[in-house]
Parts: C-alpha cells; sequence; structure tokens
C-alpha cells in the first residue's frame, strides 16, 4: 500500500459505510405513501422531492442502500466463510478427478456473475434470497479458484519440507502453510466482484427481474424515475449517483489493494 | 503426438460439458417451478392433480432422476431440447432464430471495444505525466463503474426520443445494430483500457526499452512500435474472453433496446418461467463461455510457444 | 574541450537510499577508465545516471554530468535524448534482452540508423551490414535477418558494438560488457573495444572481470556503497590493494594470470 494509496482506500470505504448506513438518518419512513403529495420538487421537508406515489425520494434512495449494501455483505460473508476454507482444502486434495474438478472449476469460475444470477432466478423466480444465493455462488466459485491455486503453491512448497519432516510434524506443516497475502487478494477479488454485484443487482431490478417488491433497491427506484422522467427528470440521477459512487469505489478499493 | 493431445482436450471439453450439462439438468429439476404445472396453467387447462400428474409423465417429468437424465440427454443429443412453456414452438428453433441478431451486436461490439480499449489505453500510459492522463484513467474507471442499464436507457431516451435519430421499432441493419454494440462496448473498453495501461507500463520498463532508450530513440516511437505491439499480444488471450461477457452483458441491453436477440429471449424466458427455455438458455451459456475459454487458452499457448521459439524465457 | 566529467554524482533511489555518494571521475577522448567494486556497489547506477536511463525510481540527487563542456543533468528529455548513442554510447550487459525480441535483428539495425543519421533505407542497411562485418560478424546478411533469439549472447553483443561502430560516439559507456559471454566472445569484444580506443573514443567500462580492467583500461576506480574508494592503474591496485575487496580481487586477479581458475564471486 502506497502512501498516497491510503487516502483513497479510506475514502471508498468511508463512502461504502455511509451508503450503507445512511439509512438511520432517513428523514421519512420510506414506505410511506401519500397520493397528496406526490412529485413534489425538493424541500426542506424532502431534500430529495417526492416519487409518483409521494414517498420520500431521500428516504428509499437510503434504504436503498442498506438493500443493495446488505446484500454485497452477506455475499462477503458467505464466500469468504464457505470459500477460502474451501479453496484450501482443494488445493491440497491429491485425489483423482482433479482433473475434471479443474476444468470444471475453471469454467464455472469463467461465468461472470450476471449468469448465475440469469440461472438462479431462472430457476428459482426473483427474490433476496435468490439474489444473495446466486452472486454467493459466483463469488464462490472465483474464490475458490485463487485460494485453490495460491494452496496449490504453497502444498508444492510444504510438500518439500514434509520430505525432511515425519510423522505428525507433517500435519502441523501443511495446516500452517497458509498461503501469504491469501486473504488480501481475497479481499482484492471479493472487491472487484462487488462493484460488478451492485451494478447488476441494480440492472436486473431495473428490468423487473430484481428483488421483490418488498425491499427497495436503486434499479427499482430508478425504473419509477424512467416513467415520469419528463416531469423529474433528476429522479433517476439520485439512485444512480449512489449506484455510480458505491460501484466506483468498490473499483477503487480493488485496485488500490492490489 | 498432436492428435493424441487434441484427443485428450475433446475429451476433456465433452466431460465438461457433461457436468454442466448434469449440474443445469438438477438445478432445474430442483426448482420449485413445475413446468408440468406451469404448462397447464398456461394452456388453460384445468389444473386437477390428474391432469398434471399425465403431463407430468408426458414431459418424462416423473421416476428416477438418473433415469430422466438420459431420456434428457438421448433427446439433447438428437438436438430435442422440447418444446417452449409458451409458444409451444420447439426451443432450438426459438433460439436459433436470436442467434444472428445477437452475434451481429457481439461482433461491431468487439470492434468497438478493441479500437476503444486501445485508444484509452494507448493514452492512459502516454499522458501518464499530466492531467489529461489523469482524466483518461479516471474515465476508465468510471466506465466500469457506471451501470450498462443506465446508459442503454440515458442513450436511448437522449438520441432516441429527443434528437429522433433513430427511430425506436423499425431501421434494420448495421444502423439499428450499432447502437446497443456502443452500449456493450463503453464499459468494456473501459475495462480492456485500464488493463492495457498497466501491461504498457509494465512493457516499457523491460530491457529492451532501456537500452532502446541508451540509443536515442523517441518514448513515442518504443511506445507505439515495440511496447504496444507486445502489450496487444499479452491481452488478446483476455480479449478473446471478452465475446463472452458482451453475450452476457447482452441480456440488459437486448432488452432495452428491444433486439430480438439470444439476451432478450432469455430474460422473457425467466420472466415467464419458461423452464426448457430456460434451461437451454443456461446450456447456450456455458456452451458460449467453454468456447471462449478455449480460444483464450489456445491464443496463450500459442503466445507461449512463439515466446519460446524465439527463445525467451 | 573533450571530456566527460563526473563531478560529485549522487543517485538516490525510490526510498530515499543514497545509490551513488558524489563520485567524481573524468574521461577523455581515447583514454579508457575503468569502474570495479562489489556487487551492489553503484557502478551500474553510475554508468545508467551518465546515460541518463537511471533505474526505476531513481533520480540524480546532486553532481553534475559534463559531456565536451556541456552539461547534461538539467537538459529536457528530448534535447538529452538527442546524444543518446550518438554521443555517449552503450553496451548493455545483457545483450540476450536488449533488443525487442519480436522484430529481426535488421530491421532495428536499420531503424536506429534511420532515425539517428538519417539515412535512406537502403543506406542504412547497407551500413548495418558493413558494420556487422567489422564486428567480426562476417555472416551479416543472415544476422540481419534473424530475430534475437535464433543468435548468440556473443553475436548479439558484437551487434550492439557494430551499431555503436555504425553511429560513432564519441564516449562509449559499457556495462559488464563480457560478463555474459564465453572467453571466446569475451576475446572478440575486448579487441573490439581496444580498436574503438584506438580511434579515440572514449570509454568508460564498469566490469569486475581483472582481465578486461588490465587490457583495456588506464585507470582503474574501486567503488563501495556508493563511494569512490580507491583508483590508480590496475598494475597499482594489484600491488598495493588497499581495502578488503580489492585484496579479494587483487588475489583473484593474480591467480586467473597464473591460469588458476577462481570461481569466487565477491
Amino acid at each position: 500500500m502506497s502512501r498516497t494509496g491510503n487516502w483513497r482506500i479510506w475514502t471508498a470505504v468511508s463512502v461504502l459505510l455511509l451508503c450503507a448506513f445512511a439509512y438511520w438518518l432517513a428523514p421519512h419512513d420510506p414506505y410511506a405513501v401519500d397520493i397528496g403529495k406526490r412529485l413534489l420538487p425538493p424541500s426542506a421537508e424532502y431534500p430529495f422531492g417526492t416519487d409518483s406515489m409521494g414517498r420520500c425520494v431521500l428516504s428509499r434512495v437510503l434504504y436503498g442502500g442498506r438493500t443493495t449494501l446488505g446484500i454485497v455483505l452477506l455475499t462477503w460473508l458467505a464466500a469468504l466463510a464457505v470459500g477460502l476454507p474451501l479453496g484450501i482444502a482443494a488445493g491440497f486434495w491429491r485425489g483423482r478427478l482433479r482433473g475434471l474438478g479443474d476444468s470444471l472449476l475453471n469454467v464455472l469460475a469463467s461465468f461472470p456473475p450476471i449468469v448465475y444470477l440469469i440461472v438462479w432466478i431462472g430457476a428459482w423466480g426473483s427474490g433476496m434470497l435468490t439474489a444473495i444465493v446466486a452472486l454467493t455462488l459466483a463469488s464462490l466459485v472465483s474464490l475458490v479458484k485463487l485460494v485453490k491455486a495460491r494452496a496449490e503453491i504453497e502444498r508444492d512448497k510444504a510438500y518439500v519440507m514434509c520430505a525432511a519432516a515425519s510423522g505428525a510434524s507433517r500435519a502441523r506443516i501443511l495446516l500452517r502453510h497458509v498461503p501469504p497475502n491469501l486473504i488480501r487478494e481475497a479481499v482484492v477479488l471479493m472487491s472487484l466482484l462487488s462493484s460488478d454485484i451492485v451494478l447488476m443487482i441494480s440492472g436486473f431490478s431495473f428490468i423487473g427481474l430484481g428483488i421483490g417488491d418488498g425491499s427497495i433497491d436503486w434499479g427499482a427506484i430508478m425504473t419509477d424515475g424512467r416513467a415520469v422522467a419528463m416531469l423529474r427528470p433528476e429522479l433517476m440521477l439520485y439512485p444512480l449517483a449512489f449506484i455510480f459512487a458505491c460501484a466506483f469505489a468498490f473499483n477503487v478499493l480493488g485496485e488500490e489493494l492490489k | 503426438m498432436l492428435v493424441r493431445r487434441a484427443a485428450a482436450s475433446a475429451a476433456d471439453i465433452m466431460l465438461t460439458f457433461a457436468a454442466v450439462t448434469l449440474l443445469s439438468f438438477l438445478l432445474m429439476r430442483a426448482s420449485p417451478i413445475d413446468p408440468a404445472e406451469a404448462f397447464a396453467i398456461r394452456n388453460s387447462l384445468a389444473p386437477s392433480v390428474e391432469t398434471i400428474a399425465e403431463l407430468r409423465t408426458a414431459m418424462g417429468l416423473d421416476g428416477p432422476l438418473l433415469k430422466q437424465y438420459g431420456a434428457w440427454l438421448s433427446k439433447a443429443a438428437r438436438l430435442d431440447f422440447g418444446r417452449s412453456l409458451v409458444t409451444n414452438k420447439p426451443v432450438l428453433d426459438e433460439f436459433a432464430v436470436t442467434i444472428p441478431f445477437t452475434l451481429r451486436i457481439v461482433a461491431l461490439s468487439a470492434v468497438m471495444q478493441a479500437l476503444g480499449a486501445i485508444a484509452l489505453g494507448y493514452l492512459g500510459y502516454r499522458l501518464k505525466e499530466r492531467w489529461s492522463g489523469l482524466v483518461v484513467r479516471a474515465i476508465a474507471i468510471a466506465g466500469v463503474s457506471v451501470p450498462g442499464f443506465y446508459l442503454a436507457t440515458a442513450y436511448l431516451d437522449i438520441i432516441a426520443v429527443k434528437l429522433q435519430w433513430i427511430a425506436i421499432a423499425g431501421n434494420r441493419g448495421l444502423l439499428r445494430d450499432w447502437h446497443p454494440a456502443l452500449i456493450l462496448a463503453i464499459p468494456m473498453a473501459a475495462f480492456y483500457g485500464r488493463l492495457l495501461t498497466g501491461i504498457l507500463a509494465k512493457e516499457m520498463e523491460e530491457d529492451y526499452v532501456v537500452y532502446a532508450r541508451c540509443q536515442g530513440l523517441s518514448e513515442g516511437y518504443i511506445l507505439f512500435r515495440h511496447a504496444l505491439p507486445h502489450a496487444l499480444l499479452a491481452m488478446l488471450p483476455n480479449f478473446m474472453q471478452s465475446v463472452g461477457f458482451a453475450v452476457a452483458g447482452a441480456t440488459i441491453i437486448e432488452r432495452i433496446f428491444s433486439v430480438p436477440g439470444i439476451g432478450n429471449l432469455i430474460v422473457t424466458s425467466v420472466i415467464n418461467r419458461d423452464a426448457p427455455m430456460i434451461h437451454f438458455s443456461i446450456l447456450l451459456l456455458a456452451a458460449v463461455f467453454m468456447l471462449t475459454n478455449r480460444m483464450s487458452d489456445a491464443a496463450r499457448a500459442w503466445l507461449n510457444r512463439d515466446a519460446a521459439r524465439r527463445g525467451e524465457g | 574541450m573533450a571530456i566527460l566529467k563526473l563531478d560529485r554524482l549522487a543517485v538516490t533511489a525510490a526510498g530515499g537510499r543514497m545509490l551513488l555518494r558524489g563520485v567524481s571521475l573524468q574521461v577523455r577522448l581515447g583514454e579508457a577508465v575503468g569502474v570495479t567494486g562489489e556487487s551492489g556497489s553503484g557502478k551500474t547506477t553510475l554508468l545508467k545516471a551518465a546515460m541518463g536511463v537511471p533505474g526505476k525510481g531513481c533520480s540524480v540527487s546532486g553532481g553534475s554530468i559534463e559531456l565536451d563542456g556541456r552539461r547534461l543533468e538539467g537538459l529536457a528529455p528530448g534535447e538529452r535524448r538527442l546524444l543518446a548513442g550518438t554521443s555517449l554510447g552503450f553496451i548493455p550487459q545483457l545483450p540476450m534482452t536488449a533488443f525487442d525480441a519480436r522484430i529481426e535483428v535488421g530491421r532495428q539495425m536499420r531503424a536506429i540508423f534511420r532515425k539517428r543519421l538519417g539515412l535512406s533505407r537502403a543506406a542504412a542497411s547497407e551500413l548495418a551490414r558493413e558494420k556487422l562485418r567489422q564486428a567480426n560478424l562476417p555472416d551479416a546478411d543472415r544476422v540481419l535477418a534473424s530475430r534475437p533469439g535464433a543468435l548468440s549472447g556473443g553475436m548479439l553483443q558484437r551487434t550492439t558494438i557494430a551499431i555503436l561502430l555504425g553511429l560513432q560516439p564519441s564516449y562509449v559507456l559499457a556495462d559488464e560488457p563480457t560478463s555474459a559471454l564465453d572467453p571466446d566472445n569475451r576475446e572478440a569484444v575486448v579487441r573490439l573495444l581496444l580498436q574503438m580506443k584506438s580511434a579515440s573514443a572514449g570509454l568508460l567500462i564498469v566490469s569486475h572481470d581483472p582481465e578486461v580492467l588490465e587490457r583495456l583500461c588506464d585507470r582503474v576506480l574501486v567503488l563501495h556503497d556508493g563511494e569512490l574508494v580507491e583508483q590508480g592503474s590496475m598494475a597499482e591496485l594489484l600491488a598495493r590493494p588497499r581495502r578488503g575487496w580489492t585484496r579479494r580481487f587483487a588475489a583473484t586477479a593474480l591467480q586467473q594470470r597464473e591460469g588458476e581458475w577462481a570461481w569466487e564471486r565477491w
């Protein structure tokens, strides 16, 4: 990490934390419909104005952050929790079917997250759980591929050492050979993937395959905004700014940590 | 020797693809969508339990899973992938019609991406000392952070509606294709442009560059005549994979531009929960990615062989 | 004033570490000055800084470089570039990686001659052929048509010298020109350098090969940790080495002279 790169990392993290937790500061209930107050321009009471159903746009956008980044967070947790140990185990695996497993893993890892979303939503319909599972799987495959590759290198080094050791100490050497920099590389991978994930969640919501009616999502807000773009063109831009900010922040994070 | 390697490679591809078909089959069977029920409801048959059971037998949805898979596999080998639950036309036919549309867009997009990536990558390095270089690099990162669907809608709204440059319906042929191709190309050009800048930076630290400078050759000449060709070749394998990404990315773009391509059909099938169509979509996407992966690996292998022949490390 | 002068040259690396701490030397036309010392003593840094191609992150932090009375270190990159090759020549340590591996040697030589000497394509080809022969590569056409990977290290190093014979710089900076070569090729390169010297070029040669230093150099400078610690003719250094490294160096040199192979690396 260079000295100058540090401020970029902290800025990116701050932006992401802000988007994730700013919903605490939401002035209104994001679900509160009030037809009488439709499409109001920005004011002190409604800083971003209201949408076509009279809901406070600012509150909705802030809650959208909770949804999107909540999904991303769950994806990170699930993918890292399963992927790191699985990858290391796969790297040390010396059984048969390794060739086929490698090919399959490479093919699966080459599918971008969007394919996983399409496939999973196709099989299970759209929804929050489907999205999380699909994105976790997508991240998992890439993560396992990365971790396995690093683990294999360490394994080869470890076996050289093991040849000199004997019995119980072999197991210890194997276990202690966690690849260096692995956490950092995993975080870089997840950050760059998360940028895609943010864009994709919004994109799919936008075309109607999104999270579902219960949750508020930036893509859905943009769909609403598009319908009234003639009257209130800026309604599409608020969620867009947040989407862009988060995707950009994840990208910067991934790049700077490399 | 070469034949043996090709045979092993082919076997590998077949086995992997078979594994993918099995996985997708299991996935579709595990999903809560019951194709029989969906079919019955869509075709306005009174969905009594018996009707559905009959349909299930007729559609081959009962019996042990492995047997079902075998049946499906044998039908697939004859290129029979079932019929769409919505239109009742053969799945393969439905997709066959859409392929040319997507292919044209992806091909056009590939050309635009290449040009855009080269321009952004080259400028990103050439201007790296000046603030304009920072702008170029910022554009590159921004390019991958802006949602494609927004670019598509904004583009449509501005170009088509406000400026009326294209009619939204109608306008066949190349003129119609290059709009979605452009939107598809922008994020990828940004992505590869950034990659190229990095590769150029590394290439310009090589020994031969230092020596060329010692001969008094200009930075621009060295960059253009020596570093750039090396960098482009190094990026060739990556670029081949971009075709796969383009096909996947085309789903949303095609939807927004109302292009009757593969992506649009996939989205429609997913919205309609049209199981046989969805299943085929998975296979199609898998096949596309496997193909591009192989091309990419082959390119990489060829580059390595070429380097070895030339006596490099 | 035909002289290449480095006056208290200092070079700092990216992290702040000083690679060269104020080294001064002079090279006149027709004279050969050697620079030696253990690895990491700053020999290559000195040469590259003088050439104008300091390593990654390194920069000249003090002192001056004067070429025939003209200060180089403050020049704009474009002006400095004009001197490279035609006034200040360079011989690399690793000839195998000095050329672009994808392009035939002939094309690269022609490009250099055309761009730096303004020759036509045919004239550049002819010059390349002539100089390759002069550099003891009779099969010039084969060399011109080959890619660098098809040629041996010795042939490639003779090619770099051929380029210098074509550009005719007044001063030649050589970075361990023989260290990557086998004895026969070493001999050939030493002879070529002697030729250049007698043709009135000024040579600044970095080497740790005692034979090269002895046959070529009028004076030898010893560097240690970026500083000049000893200097004199090879005879003086061998007879009265002062520092530990120089003593080991002298011992090795004498052993080599007596025909014994010393595989010691310092």
